[in-house]
């Protein structure tokens, strides 16, 4: 099943060409990462599958990105776009737990936008805590703001904040970038037991991360898609020399 | 050698510059206070607080307060409440909704309209909102409580917004872009997001609007009625502390039980001001789980609530930029109309404010901006340089941090009541130029302080090491780097520092200036006092609008004082953005 089919899609930032006609599918309930160097249109990509690309005025996309069955590149009014994003949720490169929130509401912040009843709240609130794997280590303190939190804990949290609307994509945009060694592995491991429940698309610049996590991996570069496959297969055999050329360097020799 | 001799001469005179500062806030507190006291011996703390007579000259004198602290919360309250909202959502439209552009060229627009004088305000009052209020909403005489909030409303609007607009700038994107991500409305973002996170200067803009509007005194005197009453409803005249200080200082003889009582009036405006601040600074959210409930209009269509406060935004937008525009364009034509060569150039009556031209008030304003500029920078520039550089943790910076902000939140009116009797009497300068430059500059030097203090500071450390890396003294630090690196942002300080001093009536008139004209060169004469334009509008607007030309006269100082302060202040504003740039902020 695919959860995004997206069909010769370009962005412009005013005159310049950030996206150059990409065409991809995403397959449902799995891990795909997105990997290229810096500027090469990965986090264009992801802001153009939540539309948060329309929240930048000089943006302009073409092309479609196919979801249930509609191109969501067409929604324009508000109601559209909200439904939208309530399905498909973000975590950022930087973590950003709201710091005047206890960790409690921060988790409940997306449930309380939609209006959902208090009691409901609490018990998605656990399970979404469980989910990001920060339960046992926040549990005795939900009321504590969320600034209090180590670095990791952070962006786990809002793993937890963005499951909590229980959407059925997760987009993770170099989520692990602002964390050290230890933290990045237990974010990689909380994503792993996602696999199977929600469609994740994993943006990251580590070569050995895409590998470690992703069922499909897709290699962006100056805007183009070069070459897009399972993971396995797209680093051990690449077809295409630019990406052979930069797995190689990034990865080093073996 | 020599240079060593040099920096530590700069470095004395430095710390002397800052130790004046903490005088002038003792000088003021001990004036208060031991005046204020004074009055006690006249009548019990009781009878001053809750006594609702106000007979000064009876035996014994009935020196009751209570009216005017009531007044003083009546038009405080009415004028936070119709204004803090409106610039709250203003403040939201224009941080947040706003197109580029229009934020480009109305924020300079909102400081520049914070430069326009309260007298104005008043003239505008009186000749507009007095009569419709007395027409149209059955107000007895229509001076009233109503009046008097609504144009302090409109006063502390560009304040208020200005600085809450500040505050949701600086908010961080991450935390916006995180909340859309999650699908809030822009609606959802303001009231989960940006309000929770600019709490902090949300509430210092709402608390800078609360003590001017408390501290206002000459537009309120106009329009409020002056009458010794309890008022009972929003329509009825009333007289806040501020007014009643004015209007009082000047009739009553020094040392008199009454004139005591004014400082005591002083002293209550002095605490509530306090109060007002600290309970700003008390505003923090804590993180906590609010208390289980439906979340309030979780049942709406949160799409369409969003539209309707973004309309709502726009509305607070257009009723703000009206009521601005409204009075600016209102003194304006009327102001062109009304000049012209003999009203600004003709003849000089001495005693007759309406018929006298204006040149002598202009020069007696100029004469004003300019001592007292001097006065304040002298004093406030050493200062700003020993706080930014020099100032260790001791508790001798502590003191000047402390003088420095409590000087900030005194009400010109009670400069004016300490310039008087120290200036004034004390120091027998009599109402005098000198008098009325020296108390404005005392009013001035936290805003030269705070404005080169910053300056320094955004100074960046690198051209500063660079400098003593080369092996310069302090002393050259001084003079080749920080000086000429804070230039902008000093002159910015010193603008505005001349502007408040063209359009502060209320400490002038009890300091500088007298009923019926002087004539002589008040940049000279600098113990004789002087006309001032600001004075001219008030006396006109208060005595003489049953003449004939007098309209005509107000119109066309207003419309001076008008184009003298708003040049200033855009004199600052450019002055800061070009500092800003200068030193790579963005603007």
């Amino acid at each position: 099943m695919v959860a995004f089919k997206v069909n010769d899609l370009r962005v412009y930032y005013g005159e310049k060409e950030a996206l150059k006609g990409i065409n991809l599918e995403i397959p449902e309930k799995k891990i795909t990462t997105i990997i290229g160097p810096s500027g090469c249109g990965k986090s264009t990509f992801i802001r153009c599958l939540n539309l948060m690309i329309k929240e930048i005025p000089y943006a302009r996309t073409e092309g479609v990105v196919e979801f249930d069955g509609e191109n969501i590149l067409e929604y324009e009014s508000e109601e559209e776009i909200i439904h939208h994003r309530r399905r498909v949720a973000t975590v950022f490169q930087h973590p950003n737990p709201f710091p005047w929130m206890s960790i409690y509401d921060n988790v409940a912040y997306g449930l309380r936008l939609m209006g959902m009843d208090e009691d409901e709240i609490e018990e998605r609130v656990h399970e979404a805590l469980e989910k990001a794997a920060l339960l046992d280590e926040v549990e005795d303190r939900l009321d504590d703001p969320a600034s209090a939190l180590s670095g990791g804990q952070q962006q786990r949290l809002c793993i937890a904040r963005a499951l909590a609307v229980d959407p059925d994509v997760l987009l993770m945009d170099e989520p692990t970038s602002d964390l050290d060694p230890i933290a990045t592995r237990k974010i990689e491991e909380t994503v792993l037991e996602l696999r199977g429940e929600v469609t994740i698309v994993f943006v990251t610049h580590i070569l050995p991360q895409a590998y470690r996590i992703g069922d499909y991996t897709a290699f962006f570069l100056k805007g183009e898609l070069v070459e897009a496959n399972e993971t396995k297969e797209l680093f051990n055999n690449p077809q295409d020399e630019r990406t052979q050329e930069y797995i190689e360097v990034e990865f080093g020799p073996g | 050698m020599r240079q060593a001799q040099t920096t530590r001469r700069m470095l004395t005179s430095l710390t002397i510059a800052a130790a004046l500062s903490i005088a002038a806030v003792v000088g003021i507190y001990f004036f208060l206070t031991v005046n204020g006291v004074k009055a006690l011996q006249f009548n019990s703390l009781g009878q001053i607080l809750l006594g609702t007579t106000w007979d000064p000259e009876s035996t014994p004198p009935k020196l009751g307060l209570l009216p005017m602290i009531i007044s003083t919360l009546y038009v405080t309250a009415i004028s936070v409440a119709i204004a803090f909202p409106i610039s709250l959502l203003c403040a939201t439209y224009l941080a947040e909704f706003a197109p580029t552009f229009l934020r480009r060229t109305l924020r300079p627009a909102i400081d520049m309209l914070a430069g326009i004088p309260s007298v104005v305000y008043g003239l505008f009052g009186i000749l507009t909102l007095v009569p419709f209020a007395r027409y149209y909403l059955g107000s007895p005489s229509g001076y009233s409580v109503l009046v008097a909030g609504i144009i302090v409303a409109i006063m502390i609007l560009p304040y208020m917004t200005s600085v809450m607009m500040e505050a949701i700038r600086s908010v961080p994107r991450e935390y916006v872009e995180a909340a859309r991500g999650m699908g809030a409305t822009r609606w959802q973002v303001v009231r989960t997001v940006l309000w929770p996170a600019a709490l902090s200067g949300i509430a210092s803009g709402g608390m800078l609007g609360t003590l001017r509007a408390m501290g206002e005194t000459v537009a309120v005197a106009l329009v409020s009625g002056g009458a010794l009453m309890i008022p009972k409803s929003p329509l009825d005249p009333c007289r806040p502390l501020s007014a009643h200080i004015l209007l009082q200082a000047t009739v009553l003889p020094v040392g008199s039980p009454g004139y005591y009582a004014l400082y005591f009036a002083g002293l209550i405006l002095m605490l509530m001001v306090t109060a007002v601040i600290v309970a700003a600074h008390r505003v923090r959210r804590r993180p906590g789980r609010p208390r289980k409930r439906r979340v309030k209009g979780g049942r709406l269509n949160p799409v369409l609530v969003s539209r309707l406060m973004t309309g709502l935004m726009i509305a607070a937008g257009v009723i703000a930029a009206g009521a601005l525009v409204g009075i600016t364009g209102y003194i304006f034509v009327n102001g062109v109309r009304a000049l012209d060569w003999n009203v600004l150039f003709g003849p000089v009556h001495i005693g007759d404010p309406v018929h006298s031209a204006l040149y002598p008030a202009l020069l007696g304003t100029l004469a004003l901006m300019f001592y007292s500029t001097v006065f304040a920078v002298l004093v406030g520039v050493p200062t700003a340089l020993y706080l930014a550089h020099f100032a260790g943790e001791s508790r001798f910076t502590q003191a000047v941090r402390f003088a420095i902000d409590t000087l900030a939140g005194v009400p010109s009116i009670v400069y004016g009541l300490f310039g008087a009797t120290l200036f004034v009497v004390y120091m027998k300068m009599g109402y005098s130029v000198l008098a009325g430059a020296l108390t404005l500059a005392t009013m001035n030097l936290p805003v030269v302080v705070r404005t080169a203090e910053e300056a320094f500071r955004s100074v960046p450390r690198e051209y500063i090491e660079a400098a003593r890396g080369a092996g310069a003294s302090w002393y050259h630090v001084v003079k080749d780097v920080l000086l000429p690196m804070a230039k902008p942002g000093i002159t910015a300080g010193i603008t505005l520092s001349m502007c408040r001093a063209a359009e502060e009536a209320a400490p002038i008139i009890l300091t500088a200036v007298m009923i019926g004209l002087v004539t002589s060169n008040p940049f000279v004469h600098v113990l004789q006092p002087t006309d001032a334009l600001a004075f001219r509008i008030y006396l006109i607007a208060k005595e003489y609008l049953m003449v004939p030309e007098a309209r005509q006269v107000a119109f066309a100082a207003a419309l001076v004082l008008v184009a003298v302060t708003l040049s200033l202040n855009f004199l600052a504003i450019y002055m800061r953005d070009r500092f800003e740039r200068k030193v790579g902020r963005e603007v």
